[in-house]
């Protein structure tokens, strides 16, 4: 990998838009984002927050080349994300990037979001193989690289973490996203509910546990202890599946990373997880938890170095991209 | 003390006697980031469905001897099966995979015959025993059913490890586990492979092209 390339990196595949300036040494020179706010009470309009990236695109993309204190010309490569995401966010995203492309002459390079969120996971806690849990509200994954790609080697098979939380805290009235809410309730509890705890396998089911939890609501049940029972249940599920990948890929590293990361009680569960298996477990960094442009920047710079570059005429946004079906070039 | 041969992901197996001959012992340990009411109600439910289980289907497929189940310690006294590990043979390369996979299907199918769902179908569950005969282990998360979906979901499963974890046999293996499925499911089996199409589309970001 060339030394000092600049990459721009564009996030756009929900409710956040995001760039940011990262170097192919992988220091961070800035990460601006702005986020759609979607009404207390229902989730992301798809419409109303590309509006949201539209109106706010410049800006943002101004104040990370201001905050990195470079030049538009200094860039060396424009990334994008590409999918999985919300159609009418990927397009807000790639046609700015697009236009910086074709304004600076400089190479387009598409990139799958959920790979960003693995890979700079890895930069940002120094791992080089380990089991990634990747939780958000788009993702629900328990990852380990083998034969060329990051495999899943479980996942959910219905609703992710992040959703079942989201959509908790919507029926209790709470905006999304709500974990930071849902958190802060819980731990004003130490009743546990009992819910249904779905493992399958290496796999977890939450559409169960989401109509449990709001029948609970409907009965009148206290809010602080739902959302503690909520919480208890669903990580639990989730530390069980992340052991079970540990223990059948025989790793030592667990790596949680995507928005639901930002969860002090997932880490804490983890945490004990590993240290009863003699794991080594890092959390991204809270502030690159949630979808933000360094984790497309900087695996944009991983991919153009592996030789990922698309014309402006031929590039496109998939809603639809399992991270599962890209080639990881840069990984032995 | 008992000599521990493999802690799991979810229980420490050692080796220990039962009248006079060898056998091993399998405890669920407590996991200590799950609350206790729930890690306990886990751990003895999942000792008793084992149990239980393998004792319905003990005389239709090849799986280890139950001889004492201690249900407030999560403990079962069963057969020390001798082989290797399904998961280990396909990661050598002059194993018959062919073979291997044909044998799973026949077995998987018989489960299934029998209404029987496993719940974790992964190659580390899998021992072949010197004589050739597949042994299926780990019956904690199965349950009975009769609806195809959940038979779907099992062998959907053990499609997914192939995938993540055997990707360069995936195509050998797996071809050969329909085979082995069909010749004992028949008719249904069609259908089955079907609904396992489908919970794969029901994915998260599965092409529908």
């Amino acid at each position: 990998m060339k030394s000092g390339q600049i990459c721009i990196g564009l996030e756009s595949t929900a409710h956040t838009f995001g760039a940011s300036i990262v170097d192919s040494d992988g220091r961070i020179f800035s990460d601006v984002k702005d986020i759609y706010k979607a009404p207390k009470g229902s989730g992301i309009h798809p419409r109303e927050a590309s509006r949201h990236h539209s109106n706010i695109a410049n800006e943002v993309i101004q104040k990370a080349i201001d905050q990195a204190k470079i030049k538009y010309t200094e860039l060396d490569i424009v990334s994008y994300s590409a999918g999985p995401g919300i159609g009418p966010c990927l397009r807000v995203g790639a046609t700015a990037a697009r236009a910086l492309s074709l304004k600076l002459k400089k190479p387009l390079v598409p990139v799958n979001h959920a790979i960003g969120h693995i890979e700079l996971g890895c930069l940002l806690t120094s791992s080089t193989d380990p089991v990634n849990l990747l939780v958000s509200g788009g993702h629900t994954m328990i990852l380990g690289f083998n034969s060329g790609r990051w495999r899943a080697f479980g996942e959910t098979l219905d609703l992710t973490i992040g959703q079942l939380i989201d959509q908790i805290g919507r029926y209790a009235g709470y905006s999304s996203p709500a974990g930071a809410t849902i958190e802060k309730l819980a731990n004003e509890s130490e009743n546990y509910l009992r819910l249904p705890y779905s493992v399958k396998g290496n796999d977890v089911s939450f559409s169960g546990m989401l109509t449990s939890a709001k029948k609970m609501i409907d009965k009148g049940e206290k809010i602080e202890d739902v959302c503690f029972s909520l919480q208890e249940t669903s990580y639990a599920m989730l530390a069980e599946v992340t052991e079970r990948a540990l223990s059948f890929l025989e790793k030592k590293e667990v790596i949680i990373t995507g928005g639901v990361a930002a969860s002090t009680k997932l880490k804490e569960m983890l945490e004990i997880m590993c240290k009863e298996r003699g794991a080594k477990l890092s959390v991204i960094p809270r502030n690159y938890a949630g979808d933000c442009g360094a984790q497309i920047a900087w695996t944009g710079i991983l991919e153009y170095n592996s030789g990922t570059q698309v014309s402006v005429d031929e590039s496109w946004v998939r809603q639809s991209w399992r991270l599962d079906r890209v080639d990881v070039k840069w990984r032995k | 003390m008992a000599k521990i041969i493999n802690i799991g992901a979810e229980a420490t197996v050692s080796i220990t006697e039962w009248f006079g001959e060898s056998a091993i012992s399998k405890r669920r340990d407590i996991k200590k980031y799950r609350r206790r009411e729930l890690d306990e109600f886990i751990r003895s439910n999942r000792t008793l469905k084992e149990a239980n289980i393998i004792n319905r289907i003990r005389e239709k497929v090849d799986v280890p001897s139950i001889y004492f189940v201690n249900l407030k310690q999560s403990e079962i006294i069963m057969e020390n099966v001798d082989g290797i590990k399904v998961k280990e043979v396909l990661m050598k390369n002059e194993s018959n995979k062919a073979e291997i996979g044909k044998n799973i299907g026949k077995i998987v199918a018989i489960l299934h015959k029998n209404n029987i769902i496993h719940g974790d179908l992964t190659t580390s569950n899998m021992i072949i025993r010197e004589n050739g005969s597949i042994c299926l282990i780990d019956f904690g998360l199965s349950t009975t059913s009769k609806k195809l979906e959940d038979k779907g979901v099992d062998i959907r499963l053990f499609k997914g490890i192939l995938q993540s974890a055997h990707n360069d046999v995936f195509n050998d293996v797996f071809n050969n586990f329909k085979k082995g499925y069909k010749s004992i499911m028949k008719t249904s089996s069609e259908e089955i492979f079907a609904i396992v199409k489908k919970i794969e589309m029901r994915g998260r970001y599965a092409r529908v092209d």
